[in-house]
């Protein structure tokens, strides 16, 4: 039973990693760490300083502009 | 049918077939030659030995679509004991003969197609040289004939006639010595050179399973393979005067003292010793004489004998044991090696070589395994030979998980088994409780224990495979099906204008985030976007991007980070590079619309200096990312699993 069971770890780790490609197929592989941030300032396009990444070791801000 | 009188004592010997030359009277014995319509006395038969065989005169059968009657038999002993050479008459009137040894059945017919110059003629009665082919060489178990098929030599016995009974197409005589060779084909056919006539006659057919002679008219129904055995019976050992039993007097010819290993011989009646093992030790036995053994797909059987073998390798002893297995029908072997237990059957015919060092048997393929000496260390119980002290025999074993095929090759024998692992749960459940309970778990490999991770492996490679192959084919159609359409390019400048590590945000950090031009996405909301950026003239510095791609109707940002960063020089004479001069970054299933694409730059350039630097905004991309690292992913396992099961089969002893 448990050696039954042992052999059954490869088949479900296959599906899974099977189920992981599909996942990203449809996404076209693309890779998905990216925030979606929802009502930026309609300004970033005239003052692109007033939006700020949270990359780089700093936390978003919207200091407002120049 | 033509009835015929005994010229010595008148009673009625009748013949059933014309081909019948010879025929002994079942009143006096006398053995008369044929002549016209009379009989003329040639001489006596001997007394028949009492061999508890459950084929008679008269019984019928029926082997592979031919049936046949028993009409006669001629009784011959040799070293292993009684054996009967039964003369058969088949529904078309022609002779066929019916071996029966050991248990053992082999049908076989006068072979008259081979031209008698031949036939191997022999010279000498111990250790025979076998003239064939104008060369003279002294032969052994496991040589070859070619002899319209190519022949494998089995066993070279020396024969004693006994008696007959019956009508026969030979003549005999009671207590004539001949030299006959078994020989078994490749193909399982069985044959005998018998030379008891000049030149030898060759007598060829098959093994024949009991069960399928189809017998009717058996002797003593009762002792008939389906029915009851005869009774085990007490014997008192003429060496230590100890009372042991005798499971099965129909079978074995000779009985292995458990206390003294004085060994007797229980075909004649005054039991008597015949060898003597210096050393008897049931320490170890760990099925003792008369155990009951149940395996699933094997008959019930019960343990009637105990060999213990050794083998000498590199100076270390390996010792193993045998239990002879006696079944209603037949006999086995089940082998205890290191607490490993395989189940052994005999085996007809002579496994085919294959290229690399393996044997064929029933289309199966086994692996040569091992070469090994045996040297007979004590017996305990009863045999269907006469064992003696110190058997010496040469081993070779060839193995296909769970089976497994050895010969056992002695001077004058060659004996092929075929054998199964039995796992131990198994054992254990086809003992009894007590006998069970001193099982002991094996702690090494079995010779021919299959391997579970080889089965494991080989399933995951199938799987790994399909599944690579299911991955390869989409991948191929979601590139063919990409757009790959460029929706925006531009190209920049970056110049550095803050001090390398400036707090973002703080009084000496001057922004230089800027946005693109407004461009559009098409297509569906499932379709990705990838960013490139690609700095040719990027050399032993960085540059980091964070960039966000906003919707100019919804003013949904879609947040990320690129990094571009490009390093190289010399340590130690030897050249190294890192990073590239280019990345790329791809956004999934961003919904259609106007968007544009802000960025925000660092990088450790000295204040005025940089590097150009362009953007590229591709939409709908087919990546080849999932696809490698998936199957990477896949197919790591699968060397440990190999390596596992390489390990397995080095353990194998």
């Amino acid at each position: 039973m448990w050696n039954f069971l042992k052999g059954l770890v490869y088949p479900f780790f296959a599906a899974s990693l099977g189920l992981g490609f599909f996942s990203e197929y449809t996404k076209g592989g693309a890779s998905t760490d990216f925030e979606e941030v929802n009502q930026v300032p309609k300004t970033v396009r005239q003052n692109p300083g007033i939006y700020r990444s949270h990359y780089a070791w700093f936390t978003r801000n919207f200091p407002g502009g120049k | 049918m033509s009835e015929l009188s005994c010229p010595n004592c008148g009673a009625p010997v009748p013949i059933i077939n014309k081909a019948s030359v010879y025929a002994v009277c079942s009143s006096c014995k006398t053995l008369s030659l044929k002549k016209d319509v009379n009989l003329e006395k040639i001489g006596t038969a001997g007394e028949l030995a009492d061999d508890h065989s459950i084929i008679q005169l008269g019984t019928q059968g029926n082997y592979k679509g031919t049936p046949f009657r028993v009409l006669g038999r001629i009784q011959l002993k040799f070293e292993l004991g009684f054996w009967n050479e039964w003369h058969l008459m088949e529904g078309d009137g022609s002779s066929a003969w019916l071996g029966e040894a050991q248990g053992s059945y082999y049908y076989t017919k006068l072979n008259v197609g081979i031209p008698t110059e031949k036939i191997p003629t022999l010279e000498g009665d111990e250790d025979p040289i076998v003239i064939a082919s104008g060369r003279r060489e002294r032969i052994t178990p496991g040589d070859s004939f070619y002899l319209g098929e190519n022949w494998t030599l089995k066993e070279i016995m020396k024969a004693t006639c006994i008696g007959g009974e019956g009508e026969l197409p030979i003549g005999f005589q009671t207590g004539y010595e001949a030299i006959l060779l078994d020989l078994a084909s490749e193909d399982g056919m069985f044959g005998t050179l018998d030379y008891s006539e000049s030149p030898a006659l060759l007598f060829s057919g098959s093994f024949a399973p009991l069960e399928e002679l189809h017998l009717t008219g058996i002797r003593q129904e009762e002792v008939a393979y389906n029915q009851t055995q005869i009774p085990a019976k007490s014997i008192e050992c003429k060496g230590c005067g100890a009372s042991i039993n005798q499971f099965s007097p129909d079978f074995s010819k000779s009985l292995a003292c458990e206390y003294c290993g004085s060994v007797m011989d229980t075909e004649s009646d005054d039991l008597k010793i015949i060898a003597k093992f210096d050393q008897v030790s049931r320490d170890n036995v760990l099925l003792p004489l008369g155990t009951p053994i149940k395996l699933p797909n094997f008959p019930e059987s019960k343990v009637i004998g105990v060999l213990r073998k050794s083998t000498e390798v590199d100076d270390e002893t390996y010792t193993w044991t045998d239990y002879l297995l006696r079944y209603k029908g037949g006999y086995a072997w089940l082998n205890e090696n290191g607490d490993n237990w395989t189940y052994f059957e005999p085996l007809p015919g002579v496994p085919k070589w294959a290229p690399g060092l393996k044997r064929v048997f029933q289309k199966r393929s086994y692996k040569w395994f091992a070469n090994s000496d045996s040297n007979t260390d004590f017996a305990l119980g009863e045999f269907y030979w006469k064992v003696s002290a110190g058997e010496k025999a040469q081993i070779e074993d060839f193995i296909s998980p769970p089976y497994m095929i050895s010969s056992e090759r002695t001077d004058k024998e060659l004996f092929w088994s075929k054998g199964e692992f039995i796992p131990f749960d198994t054992m254990k459940s086809a003992v009894p409780l007590d006998t069970a309970s001193k099982l002991r778990k094996p702690e090494i490999v079995g010779v021919c224990e299959p391997n579970p991770f080889k089965n494991r492996l080989k399933r995951n490679l199938w799987v790994a495979a399909a599944l690579t192959a299911v991955f390869l084919v989409f991948q191929i159609y979601g590139c063919i099906k990409a757009k790959n359409q460029v929706v925006y390019q531009g190209k920049f400048k970056y110049v550095q204008t803050s001090v390398p590590n400036t707090d973002i945000g703080s009084a000496n950090f001057r922004d230089n985030s800027f946005v693109t031009d407004v461009f559009e996405l098409k297509g569906e909301t499932t379709e990705n976007v990838e960013i490139q950026i690609e700095a040719p003239n990027l050399d032993n510095k960085y540059l980091f991007f964070s960039a966000v791609l906003i919707n100019e109707d919804t003013d949904t940002a879609y947040d990320t980070s690129i990094e571009t960063s490009y390093y190289h020089g010399v340590d130690d004479g030897e050249s190294w590079s890192e990073g590239s001069k280019s990345d790329s970054k791809s956004l999934a299933e961003i919904p259609p619309g106007r968007y544009y694409l802000r960025l925000e730059s660092q990088s450790d350039f000295p204040v005025g200096w940089g590097s150009e630097y362009s953007v590229k905004i591709v939409r709908d991309v087919m990546s080849p990312a999932p696809f490698f690292l998936f199957s990477i992913f896949l197919w790591l396992p699968l060397i440990y699993t190999f390596f596992r099961s390489y390990s397995f089969e080095s353990k194998r002893v």
